[in-house]
């Protein structure tokens, strides 16, 4: 492994220069590496190894890839694979189109570092990498990115900071950095230090998966970064925070109890339910953010906090069900990330805008892109027969059969208040009255197409055959030791009940079949053009109206809005808090550094009360 | 070849039922307004005109492609609810499939409404999602408690334990309430009929339909309101040892939410989804933990 981070090190280089030639080469070229990567980890199922790279010092890197980190490690390749293939035609009027591709070339050497990690100074390190090639790419995009950029790497600092903390203190108490001597030394450790050392990893893992209340580094960085680039935020780069959650609240835990002989662990102790307990808050604040936003790409974002809440809730409830599913839900989430952000990367491309209020009626123009939006949001509302159903109704039975009526109320909230948000670009920017000015727009080109086309065709597939998506965490499961959930080809069995995805999807099919003939048996329908519809008995045009007025977009869940409008918000207190800061910071500066009369005679009062009390004592 | 042969029995039974039954309830709306009102099998003649209709208007392919998805997902769900004693697919009852699936007909006629590029479909939209957000969560839950006690998510299970423990109704008085409530909302029966709302937004949703589209989500709403009354009778009223006595009860409790209505007026639609996320759900949660505190007998 230590091999290939050398080439891809190698490669980024190569990449520059290919796409300075010309963007589509230097981007065939990452799809070619990544995808040579996607069939070499699916070649490599069940294979595993462990190897070092010494660095000279005594310090040495260590890799390892294994049963518990090959699905993040095919998440990571697959993601790029499809990134780099969207952006063979999607770079073409990027300025920086050649370093944004060598940076999501370093990208790909953080995701081998990241996860295929097997000491807590390579996680260290290449969480650092993707850090800084991140700040980079998204400082690339529209105005404000720059700001965004600042806001996100703020907030890594702080990640950074609280994870080179903990893994000093555990380098101080066990003296190396590897995982097995951690695991080993994990009871023996003061439960103090444990604690502390658990507790930083969470807390960075919470601020780089966007989990409330410090997601907000998702809006602004997802809103302004390049088109190109959101999907990999959204589908890979939060995907590093869930997977230290993992480490910290799966892995280790549980193989230590392993060990000691402790065969089930359910974590319904008290942590672990204020963690899940934040998951649900997560749930809730995403979901309401996400539905009053009126941009595509930042309503996309809120749903990537809500959906990290999901992830965080099942990983910390901690029953062999919820951590199958908050698993398998991470997998979800990437195919559904990918779909809307890389639809609405099409959207922008052709159209210029994500704003939700400027468009309508772009089915006409773009029916794939439409396509695949609507797979994508089937599958974030969880209906059925597609993949994000599975992981829906795996949550629910795991919450219901142990009465946490709480977190399930916080699951179903998110999951119905989905409905309502991911329905808003579907009606405002696809579908309603397509105004004058985009009348020309066209589809966009194959590689495109096709990237977002294996998208939604694998939502489907996983759907409707669950074993795919579940057996890599299943064997999870085996190998650190928990029972693994049952499933078959197409079933999944939980204490409650069972699931049969197929069938759904033939009795789905089979409806829609019916439906299909009865509309056919009857007379035919005559098509009409846009304006013509229901006015009031007005005809439009002769009304001077323009689609853009007979278009219902702007404001869509106003009604819903007004709920909300005195409530509390994080970033709002966020906001007072820094300008507290700031105001206390300009006092100082203006009392004591500003050349101004003012300072002089604070000054030379405060000497002279220095004089005075040093003669009067 | 059974399975064919019960398929086509339930939705055939299921479409002659429910047609007749809503012919009906005109009628008892009209005897509460003092007006005589049509026959009881007005509505086969209403549904077969529209089918039958030479001119019908297509906005475009979204506008046709929603249609069939409402009607194949309502059809599809409709297989997945037990009547009385029987059921299509044995052991594949499940609360939770149910209810999502439902809901891939909702999204259909959603998609299929605004693709007709008219603005009151799409206010009727966003009222119609935004009040669902509103009743589902309070009655998601109540559905949860039972699971939690019963220990299976299957609906014909729910129901056939209540014959051991006696009626839902009975044993948890506050759920059964809340999911009343809510079963009204998913009717779309006053007071919650803001999505439709016919003197505000000339009928929301249903503005551009006609001929045979408008007939078949006629037909559609007829399956979705034999799904979520069924669901209510399965869950709170035992369902039905025979399909008479189911039958009966979900008569009662379909004609109950029509005479309701009838005397109702309309919540504006943040008044709906404020109502929802205060009483029942605040009902529900004591049902809850009475249900934890003392179990169910």
């Amino acid at each position: 492994m230590s091999t290939l981070i050398f080439i891809g090190l190698a490669a980024s280089l190569l990449i520059y220069a290919a796409a300075r030639l010309s963007r589509p080469l230097g981007a065939l070229l990452l799809m070619l590496l990544s995808g040579a990567g996607v069939a070499a980890l699916i070649l490599s199922w069940g294979k595993g190894f462990t190897e070092t790279l010494p660095l000279g010092n005594g310090l040495e890197l260590t890799f390892s890839l294994s049963t518990f980190n090959w699905p993040f490690l095919l998440l990571g390749a697959f993601v790029l694979f499809i990134v780099s293939l969207f952006a063979v035609n999607a770079l073409k009027e990027m300025e920086q189109g050649a370093s944004f591709l060598a940076l999501l070339t370093l990208i790909g050497v953080s995701v081998l570092g990241v996860f295929g990690a097997y000491d807590f100074l390579t996680l260290f390190i290449f969480f650092e990498l993707m850090t800084w090639t991140s700040f980079f790419l998204v400082s690339m995009g529209k105005t404000g990115a720059k700001k965004a950029a600042l806001i996100y790497a703020f907030m890594s600092m702080i990640a950074a900071y609280l994870m080179i903390s903990a893994i000093m203190m555990i380098a101080k108490y066990t003296g190396s950095f590897s995982y097995s001597d951690f695991m080993g030394m994990y009871e023996a450790m003061p439960s103090g230090i444990r604690t502390t050392v658990i507790i930083f990893f969470l807390a960075a893992a919470l601020i780089k998966g966007g989990i409330y209340p410090v997601h907000f580094w998702l809006r602004s960085a997802h809103g302004d970064a390049p088109h190109v680039f959101s999907p990999v935020l959204s589908g890979l780069l939060v995907k590093y925070g869930y997977y230290s959650a993992y480490l910290f609240l799966l892995f280790f835990p549980v193989m230590v109890a392993t060990k000691a002989g402790i065969t089930q662990v359910t974590s319904t102790n008290g942590p672990n339910f204020i963690l899940a307990f934040i998951g649900g808050l997560s749930i809730m604040a995403g979901t309401v953010a996400a539905i009053l936003q009126s941009d595509a790409k930042k309503l996309v974002a809120f749903s990537s906090v809500s959906h990290g809440g999901y992830v965080i809730l099942a990983l910390a409830y901690g029953t062999n069900m919820a951590v199958a599913c908050g698993l398998a839900h991470i997998w979800v989430h990437v195919l559904t990330a990918l779909g809307m952000f890389l639809s609405m990367a099409a959207v922008a491309y052709r159209t210029g805008t994500t704003d939700m209020d400027e468009m309508g009626g772009l089915i006409k123009n773009m029916p794939v892109t439409f396509t695949v939006y609507l797979i994508a949001i089937i599958s974030v509302a969880g209906i059925p027969p597609l993949a994000g159903f599975v992981s829906k109704w795996m949550i629910i039975q795991a919450l219901a059969a142990n009465g946490s009526y709480i977190l399930a109320f916080m699951a179903f909230f998110g999951s119905i208040g989905s409905f309502m948000y991911v329905f808003r670009p579907l009606a405002t920017i696809f579908l309603g009255q397509r105004p004058h000015k985009f009348k020309d727009v066209k589809e966009v080109p194959f590689f495109m197409q096709l990237s977002m086309l294996v998208v939604t065709l694998l939502t489907i597939l996983l759907g409707i055959m669950p074993y795919y998506l579940l057996k890599p965490f299943t064997r999870i499961q085996e190998f650190i030791g928990m029972e693994p959930v049952r499933i078959g080809f197409s079933t999944v069995y939980s204490a409650l009940t069972q699931l049969d995805m197929m069938l759904v999807f033939l009795v789905f099919g089979g409806g829609f079949l019916l439906a299909l003939f009865i509309f056919l048996l009857f007379a035919k329908p005559t098509k009409v053009e846009q304006h013509e519809v229901y006015t009031s008995g007005e005809i439009a045009p002769e009304i001077s109206t323009t689609p853009e007025i007979y278009h219902f977009s702007k404001g869509y869940y106003r009604s819903f809005g007004r709920l909300f409008s005195r409530w509390p918000s994080v970033e709002a207190w966020y906001h007072k808090g820094a300008s507290y800061i700031s105001q206390f910071f300009e006092i100082i500066e203006q009392s004591l550094f500003k050349q101004s009369i003012n300072g002089f005679i604070w000054l030379a009062v405060l000497v002279m009360a220095v004089l005075m009390a040093v003669r009067w004592f | 070849m059974a399975l064919i042969g019960k398929i086509v029995l339930f939705i055939v039974g299921a479409f002659v039922f429910q047609v007749a039954l809503s012919g009906f309830s005109r009628k008892v709306i009209a005897r509460i307004q003092k007006r005589r009102g049509p026959v009881f099998w007005q509505n086969f003649y209403d549904i077969g005109k529209l089918f039958f209709k030479k001119t019908s208007i297509s906005h475009g392919f979204i506008f046709d492609f929603g249609v069939w998805m409402a009607f194949g997902g309502t059809v599809a769900t409709l297989l997945f609810v037990p009547v009385g004693p029987y059921s299509v697919f044995p052991g594949q009852t499940n609360f939770i499939v149910i209810i999502y699936l439902l809901a891939i007909g909702s999204l259909g006629m959603a998609m299929s409404a605004v693709g007709s590029a008219n603005p009151y479909a799409s206010m009727g939209i966003s009222r119609a999602l935004t009040q669902m957000f509103g009743y589902d969560v309070p009655f998601a839950l109540t559905v949860v408690i039972m699971i939690y006690v019963h220990r299976t998510s299957q609906v014909a299970k729910l129901a056939a334990v209540q014959s051991d423990i006696g009626w839902h109704l009975w044993v948890m008085p506050l759920s059964a309430l809340v999911a009343f409530i809510a079963l009204m909302a998913m009717l779309g029966k006053k007071p919650f009929d803001t999505p439709i709302a016919p003197a505000e937004i000339a009928s929301g949703p249903l503005v551009e339909y006609s001929g045979k589209y408008l007939g078949m989500l006629m037909v559609q709403h007829e399956f979705a309101t034999f799904v979520e009354v069924g669901l209510f009778v399965n869950l709170f009223l035992g369902g039905g040892s025979t399909l008479l006595i189911y039958l009966v009860k979900y008569i009662i409790v379909y004609l109950l939410t029509v005479i309701i209505s009838a005397l109702m007026a309309r919540f504006r639609v943040e008044q709906t989804v404020a109502f929802f996320w205060k009483w029942p759900l605040v009902l529900v949660f004591i049902q809850a933990l009475i249900i934890i505190g003392i179990g169910i007998r």
